[in-house]
């Protein structure tokens, strides 16, 4: 038991718990004023990951939000995302999941809030973010729909 | 009065979520290019120690901000008092501002979760738990602490936010579409 339990300590020491590095589509610009910017919708998205093995497995792909950030934004006619919110929860339901499985499973809750905007300011050099995916994959097709 | 306790931690739990983190992430994420045609940033960037933590302080509450090169890194511990009520440290406010002015970033990743730091963090008082004052600091220590990660690199914006003129609109004509959707030639 003693063993297991070194091992999960230096598992969890090494490669870290309940990870989520989610990669975030286009540029992020503090150089863009809210005076630039024209509110044209929200941007709201739930997501549960489920983990396993108190949080030491499962973590989220990098594309997590990617595609529903994307998604959304064209859905709107968006250019981007103000005032975006990065919310990561343990709910209840994941609490009570996790303590029946004695942390076997244990998920946790995310959440991005924001204002989809239309931008004023020129755009950095570079390629659309939003048709940035590679065909076949799931950002490309929403985009191809637009 | 201990009969009310249980259930009030329980109500607070049902409508808090444990180990809740929130952070609001500064400016504009523009969609419409993604910044692989600008240069990288590298002009150097003085930080306080309020926002760049070494030793003691970056252990308790993260390293902060580190900006090396066009590297930018921000890490924020975050404590809770038995895993509901985040005290001490905001996530990333403070490293937010910060930044320099007018900085864009490309390949920004934002998460969190627990590190090797937060483990250690959570189990240490108990081997020293002893020692009368730790079993108060026990009580703050009950859950683990979850850590924010945002890393990007930095590109010049080139003085950055110049507006764009729109063309004034027809009355008759539809709403114009989104500046970036136009499929690729070819397809």
């Amino acid at each position: 038991m003693l063993r297991i339990l070194t091992l999960a300590l230096i598992l969890a020491a090494s490669t870290g718990c309940f990870t989520m590095n989610a990669a975030m589509p286009g540029t992020l610009r503090t150089d863009v004023t809210a005076a630039q910017t024209e509110k044209v919708g929200t941007l709201t998205h739930e997501t549960t990951n489920w983990f396993y093995i108190c949080g030491l497995l499962g973590s989220p792909p990098e594309d997590v939000f990617a595609a529903e950030i994307k998604k959304q934004c064209q859905a709107k006619g968006a250019d981007g995302v103000a005032n975006l919110t990065y919310e990561a929860q343990t709910g209840c339901l994941d609490f009570a999941i996790g303590y029946c499985t004695f942390n076997i499973i244990t998920p946790r809750s995310y959440k991005l809030t924001g204002d989809l905007v239309r931008i004023k300011a020129s755009p950095l050099p570079g390629k659309p973010a939003k048709s940035a995916a590679a065909p076949g994959e799931k950002g490309a097709q929403v985009a191809q729909a637009f | 009065m201990k009969n009310l306790a249980i259930p009030l931690v329980l109500a607070l739990a049902l409508g808090s979520g444990c180990m809740h983190t929130t952070s609001k992430l500064p400016g504009v994420l523009d969609l419409r290019s993604d910044g692989s045609g600008a240069a990288p940033a590298n002009d150097a960037v003085k930080t306080t120690p309020e926002v760049t933590r070494d030793g003691i302080g970056g252990w308790l509450t993260g390293e902060g901000l580190k900006i090396a090169g066009d590297k930018v890194v921000i890490e924020d511990r975050q404590w809770h008092i038995i895993g509901l009520f985040p005290a001490f440290n905001d996530m990333g406010a403070g490293e937010y501002a910060a930044l320099p002015k007018g900085t864009a970033m490309r390949g920004v990743k934002v998460g969190d979760g627990l590190v090797g730091t937060d483990v250690i963090l959570a189990l240490a008082p108990s081997l020293v738990s002893w020692i009368p004052i730790v079993n108060f600091v026990g009580l703050i220590n009950l859950a683990p602490r979850m850590t924010l990660n945002v890393s990007g690199t930095r590109i010049q914006s080139g003085g950055g936010g110049a507006a764009i003129e729109p063309a004034p609109p027809s009355p008759d004509e539809p709403p114009p579409p989104p500046t970036d959707v136009t499929p690729p030639a070819g397809t």
